[in-house]
Order: C-alpha cells, then sequence, then structure tokens
C-alpha cells in the first residue's frame, strides 16, 4: 500500500494540517457556509477585511461574471473590529480551525488600531494585512503600490500585533517585488499573493459600468497565470513564505502554486460555485502529489524553481 | 443542507423563451417556503438565482427566462440529466395575514407567487400580474386552474389592460382597503407597490432580485438599500431577503 502523502503545510511558525484556507472576503466571517462546508476540514479561513470602524462598501450591483471569472466591488464593507470580536470570533474560535483575520484601513493609524485591539484577542492565528485599500491621506493611492506607504503600514501593524503578520499583495503594480521586499524589511512573517487584479465590465444596457462602483477585482480561473508568476517570482526573491491564490478549482490548480513556490494556498471564488471546492482540493490533493512523485506538501513547495537560486539575485526569465 | 444534484423530470416550454424544469425534489420539496430560491450552477463561473415555480408531491419546479448565457444552458438540460442546487436558501413570504390578500406579479417575479397560491389554498386571494407583453405574461392558465382569475396587463396592450401592474393594485385597493399584499418583481414595480400600500397604511411583502455571488450571506455582494436612519445600511437579498417587509426597506412612513 502507497504511504498516505503528508498534507501538514507550514507558513512560517504557524502548521496548518493542510495547505488549503479560505480566501478573505469570499468565506464571509464563518458561519454563513457552515451547512454546505465542513468546517473543521479546512486548513484555515482568512476572513472577511476588518476595520477599526464598520465600512458601508459600494453601492450594488457588486459582482458580475466574465469569462472563468468574477468582477467584484463589494467595497470592503464590514461591520468593523468591535462588532467582529463581539458576533463572529467566539464562533470562530470554537471552530478550532486555524483563523486568520484580514485588516484594512485607510491611514496607517487605522490599521494599526485594528491590530493594537485584536492583540487583546485569543484564537487568532495570524493577521493577514490587506494593503490593497486607498489611502486616503495620498488621494486614493493604494498604500500596496509604494513600498515606502507599505512598509509604515506593515510596521505599525507588526509592532502592535503580537503574532505573525502576513501581507497580502496586489497585483496591479510593477513594485510587486519592491513591495514584498519593504514587507519582509518591515517584519512581516509571511507575503500572500494575489489579490484581484482591476478591471471593469460595460452593462450594454444601461450604458454604463456594469458595477456600482465602477471598476472591480477581477478573480477566478481567468487569473490564475497571474498568480502563478507572482508567486513564482516572490518566493524566489524575497525571503518568506508564500500563501498562493487566484483561481484555484483543483488540486492540481494548487499543486502548481506549491510548485511554483507558495506554502500554502487560498480558494475564494471558487466556493461560490461549489461549496465543497476546498475540501474537493483537499481530498483529491493526496493523489495529485502522488501522481507528479511527491510523498509531502513540503516536497512540493517550490519544486518548480531552478535548482539552487531560490533568493535573490535570481534573473527574470520571460 | 448541502449542495445536491437533482433529476428534471420534466421540461415544459410555457411561453416563448421560457423553460420550466421540474426535477425530483427529494426532501427538499416538503421543506420550501414560497418566495424562497434555489441557486444553481448553469455553467459558468457562478450559480443563478431561481425562485420555486411551483411543488407537486416530490417535484418541484423553476420556471425562467432565457436572458443570458446561465439561462440558456440551463434551457438546454434535458429530462434524465441532473442540476445542482443549492437550497432552499433565504427567506420566504409569510402565510396570509387575516382579510383580503393580493398577490401582485410582475414578469418572471410572477413563479413565486404562484406557490404561495398552490401553497394556501384557502387564503383569500386576488391575483394581479403584469409583464411587458403577451409572451411574457407568464402562468395565467395555472392560476385559473387553482380557480383564480387573475388580473392582467402589459405594457404594449397585447393581452389584458394596457400599462402597468400597480395600475390595477391601485383599483384594487379601493374595493378591498383593508388588504394586504405579497410582491415579486422588477425593482421599480416594488417601489411602487411600497408607495401604494404605505399610502394605504396596510402591509406588504416584497421579493427582490439583486445579483448573487455566494447565496448564503458571505460576499456581501447582493445588497439593497435599507430604509434612510433604519437599522442597517444594507440588506442582503440572499438571506435577508429575498422577501422582505415593507418597512425593512422603506421604513415607517411613507416611501
Ligand atoms: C432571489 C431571486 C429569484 C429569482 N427567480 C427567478 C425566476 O424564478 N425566474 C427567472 O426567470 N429569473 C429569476 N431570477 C433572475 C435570474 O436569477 C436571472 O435572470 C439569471 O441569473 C440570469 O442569468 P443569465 O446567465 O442567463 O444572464 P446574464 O445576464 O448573462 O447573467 C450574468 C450574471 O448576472 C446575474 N443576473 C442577471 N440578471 C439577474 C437578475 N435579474 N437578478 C439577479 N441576478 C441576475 C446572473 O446570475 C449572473 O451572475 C431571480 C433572481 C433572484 C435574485
Ligand atoms: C467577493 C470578493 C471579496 C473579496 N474581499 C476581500 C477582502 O476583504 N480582503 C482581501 O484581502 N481580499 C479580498 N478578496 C480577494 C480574495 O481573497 C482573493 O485574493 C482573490 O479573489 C483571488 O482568489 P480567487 O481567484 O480564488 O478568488 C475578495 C474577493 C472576492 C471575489
Ligand atoms: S450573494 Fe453573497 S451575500 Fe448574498
Amino acid at each position: 500500500m502507497t504511504p498516505v502523502a503528508d498534507l501538514t503545510a507550514r507558513v512560517g511558525e504557524i502548521v496548518l494540517p493542510n495547505p488549503v484556507l479560505a480566501a478573505s472576503g469570499t468565506f464571509g466571517f464563518g458561519p454563513e457556509y457552515q451547512s454546505f462546508v465542513e468546517m473543521s476540514r479546512l486548513g484555515g479561513i482568512a476572513v472577511k477585511g476588518v476595520a477599526v470602524e464598520p465600512w458601508p462598501g459600494n453601492p450594488p450591483p457588486r459582482v458580475w461574471e466574465t469569462p472563468s471569472g468574477l468582477l467584484n466591488s463589494i467595497g470592503l464593507q464590514n461591520p468593523g473590529v468591535e462588532a467582529f470580536i463581539r458576533d463572529d470570533l467566539p464562533f470562530l474560535r470554537a471552530l478550532g480551525v486555524v483563523l486568520v483575520v484580514n485588516v484594512i484601513g485607510h491611514t496607517v493609524d487605522e490599521y494599526r488600531r485594528v491590530s493594537e485591539r485584536l492583540a487583546r484577542e485569543s484564537g487568532i492565528a495570524a493577521l493577514e494585512v490587506n494593503i490593497s485599500c486607498p489611502n486616503i491621506k495620498e488621494g486614493g493611492m493604494q498604500f500596496g503600490h509604494d513600498p515606502e506607504r507599505a512598509f509604515e503600514v506593515v510596521r505599525a501593524v507588526v509592532e502592535t500585533a503580537g503574532r505573525p503578520v502576513w501581507v497580502k499583495l496586489s497585483p496591479n503594480t510593477d513594485r510587486v517585488l519592491e513591495v514584498g521586499e519593504a514587507a519582509r524589511s518591515a517584519g512581516a512573517a509571511a507575503l500572500s499573493a494575489i489579490n484581484t487584479l482591476v478591471g471593469m465590465a460595460i452593462d450594454l444596457d444601461l450604458r454604463r459600468p456594469a458595477l456600482g462602483g465602477g471598476s472591480g477585482g477581477l478573480s477566478g480561473p481567468a487569473i490564475r497565470p497571474v498568480g502563478v508568476r507572482v508567486v513564482y517570482e516572490v518566493s524566489r526573491r524575497i525571503g518568506l513564505p508564500v500563501v498562493g491564490m487566484g483561481g484555484i478549482e483543483t488540486a492540481r490548480d494548487a499543486l502548481e502554486y506549491l510548485m511554483a513556490g507558495a506554502s500554502a494556498v487560498m480558494v475564494g471564488t471558487a466556493t461560490f460555485g461549489r461549496p465543497d471546492a476546498m475540501t474537493r482540493v483537499i481530498d483529491e490533493l493526496p493523489d495529485a502529489l502522488r501522481q507528479y512523485g511527491f510523498a509531502s506538501v513540503a516536497e512540493a513547495v517550490g519544486a518548480a524553481h531552478p535548482r539552487g537560486r531560490t533568493l535573490e539575485g535570481a534573473p527574470d526569465e520571460y | 443542507m448541502r449542495a445536491v444534484r437533482l433529476t428534471i423530470v420534466e421540461r415544459r416550454a410555457p411561453a416563448p423563451e421560457h423553460v420550466e424544469l421540474m426535477v425530483d425534489a427529494k426532501d427538499l420539496a416538503g421543506r420550501l417556503v414560497p418566495g424562497q430560491f434555489l441557486h444553481v450552477a448553469a455553467g459558468g463561473t457562478l450559480r443563478r438565482p431561481l425562485s420555486v415555480s411551483r411543488v407537486e408531491g416530490a417535484r418541484l419546479g423553476m420556471l425562467f427566462r432565457v436572458v443570458g448565457a446561465g439561462t440558456a444552458w440551463l434551457a438546454e438540460r434535458d429530462v434524465g440529466e441532473t442540476v445542482d442546487v443549492m437550497g432552499p436558501l433565504g427567506q420566504g413570504y409569510p402565510p396570509p395575514p387575516p382579510g383580503p390578500l393580493a398577490l401582485v406579479g410582475g414578469g418572471v417575479g410572477i413563479p413565486p407567487l404562484f406557490f404561495y397560491a398552490q401553497r394556501w389554498p384557502d387564503a383569500a386571494l386576488s391575483v394581479l400580474l403584469g409583464a411587458r407583453d403577451h409572451d411574457s405574461l407568464i402562468m395565467v392558465d395555472d392560476f385559473r386552474g387553482l380557480g383564480l382569475r387573475p388580473g392582467l396587463c402589459t405594457d404594449d396592450g397585447s393581452r389584458g389592460k394596457r400599462g402597468r401592474v400597480t395600475g390595477l393594485l391601485r383599483d384594487w385597493f379601493l374595493e378591498h382597503p383593508d388588504g394586504s399584499v405579497m410582491a415579486c418583481g422588477p425593482a421599480p414595480m416594488l417601489h411602487e407597490v411600497a408607495r401604494l400600500t404605505a399610502a394605504a397604511g396596510r402591509p406588504a411583502w416584497l421579493g427582490f432580485e439583486q445579483r448573487m455571488g455566494c447565496g448564503v450571506g458571505a460576499c456581501l455582494a447582493c445588497v439593497v438599500p435599507g430604509a434612510p436612519g433604519g437599522d442597517r445600511v444594507w440588506y442582503r437579498v440572499c438571506t435577508d431577503g429575498p422577501v422582505f417587509a415593507r418597512e425593512t426597506l422603506y421604513g415607517e412612513g411613507r416611501p
């Protein structure tokens, strides 16, 4: 009998029973999917972005289907950190699943205050800093597009978090490596990538942008090659573990990310179509690993990297 | 509750561009409240929300208009194939309140109201149906089969009166000042129903559509605005609705 592949995944000091987590914003605050998903089997859950105060989000329509993908302009609607702690955290704690809280803000100080407040709460494995938020002090430019602003945000969260801090990279900048490096030097424990790609659709009947927010974030299988490329580069160039995501639907997709250098993966949009997408990836991963010659998740991580050139200084190959 | 595969046992073509799939619904049929919906896999990234149009024993119906890629994909399914559905989802209509009750349906908002009429055969029901044209005025014979005589209108006058179904409702209130309303249809129709029922000081429950992602309350895609100054800025159509008491979205005053 072939030995069962070891699915244990490590993201820095955090150990996950398997490498599959729910991606922020697609899995609510936990309870919404509980009658459709075997929650206790998940590698972890990243909850919806939480701000210091409630954010109202954007006007509808907030989603629009595109070829092999989805545009969304939810606008980071969330109830604020106090309501999250009061209404959602007890349920999430009781689940006993690795919990990652996604943190959002309009200013460095707002990010810091969320982190400070969460530091008093138990049951949270890591914070994931969503730096794809508009910086209201800099005319709405995203923190994640500017290495200096990204450094400030990550520094503020790391100083106050009291737990590992992951930084979620935006693919909408040609400075993604610089931003990743800034996050590392500010003390991030891991990077997650990618957030959605900015896009737009036009409603032909109404003669205006289809989404209430105008433009939106593209997710789903359409963006998988972009995610794989970012994970490959970032995992080779920055000395931090990477959590990969973008368009994962199957165990083979997850394996692609692992081989590109991801230590774990997140599944988002696929859950909308198939609520059991994550548990199917988990179920099918052992076979996929074995089929491609891996005895464990750990063995597959970075397997596509050229040998001996995993860190800085590697040439671009495209 | 899980996503389940239901076998298509009958495919009806009730009107041009409309298809009704009858599926073997196993234990699901008995648990459904009229106004609840199913989130149906339709060949794309996202599922499509569809109301239940009727229950016949262990079978249920989904009656939809072919408007885009997802409904076109569903329309091509044949007897013997399965459809993958999540549900029942959302909040349906309450049981009939005392007194006369009008079911006010517009276009593809009509199916959940037929299910309501089927579920509550002893209620004092009036049925008012409107659509853009003759072919879009669906389920008229189904209502007649229940012994009801629906009031009809179309935007172009090709069937029933020319005009909006809210015109029929205004007339109905003259005869039934103590009436209540269950409505489903496009947002402008529901706004007008809200206005009329608030002016009459009578209760109304309104079934809304909104573009959905998850269908279970997780993604916050499907929101409609709450009443100004009310408890919440937004309500989710998928879990807080699709059926809302008028006050929730329009407040206590007159919209
Ligand atoms: C609770 C609820 C119940 C519904 N019940 C019925 C019904 O019984 N019969 C029926 O014919 N239609 C019903 N609809 C509308 C139906 O969901 C849409 O017509 C359908 O999703 C269109 O999909 P499509 O791919 O063919 O069209 P496309 O326009 O190509 O769809 C693109 C995207 O927009 C969404 N979308 C498009 N139109 C609507 C709409 N009006 N409301 C919500 N989402 C939309 C689709 O789900 C999809 O994600 C209901 C909608 C809701 C919210
Ligand atoms: C509806 C929706 C809401 C999202 N909300 C957030 C969020 O609050 N914070 C965040 O960091 N990412 C958010 N994302 C991005 C996802 O976490 C993920 O990075 C992206 O969707 C790519 O993965 P996928 O293709 O598997 O969905 C959201 C994505 C979607 C589709
Ligand atoms: S569709 Fe996701 S919250 Fe309603």
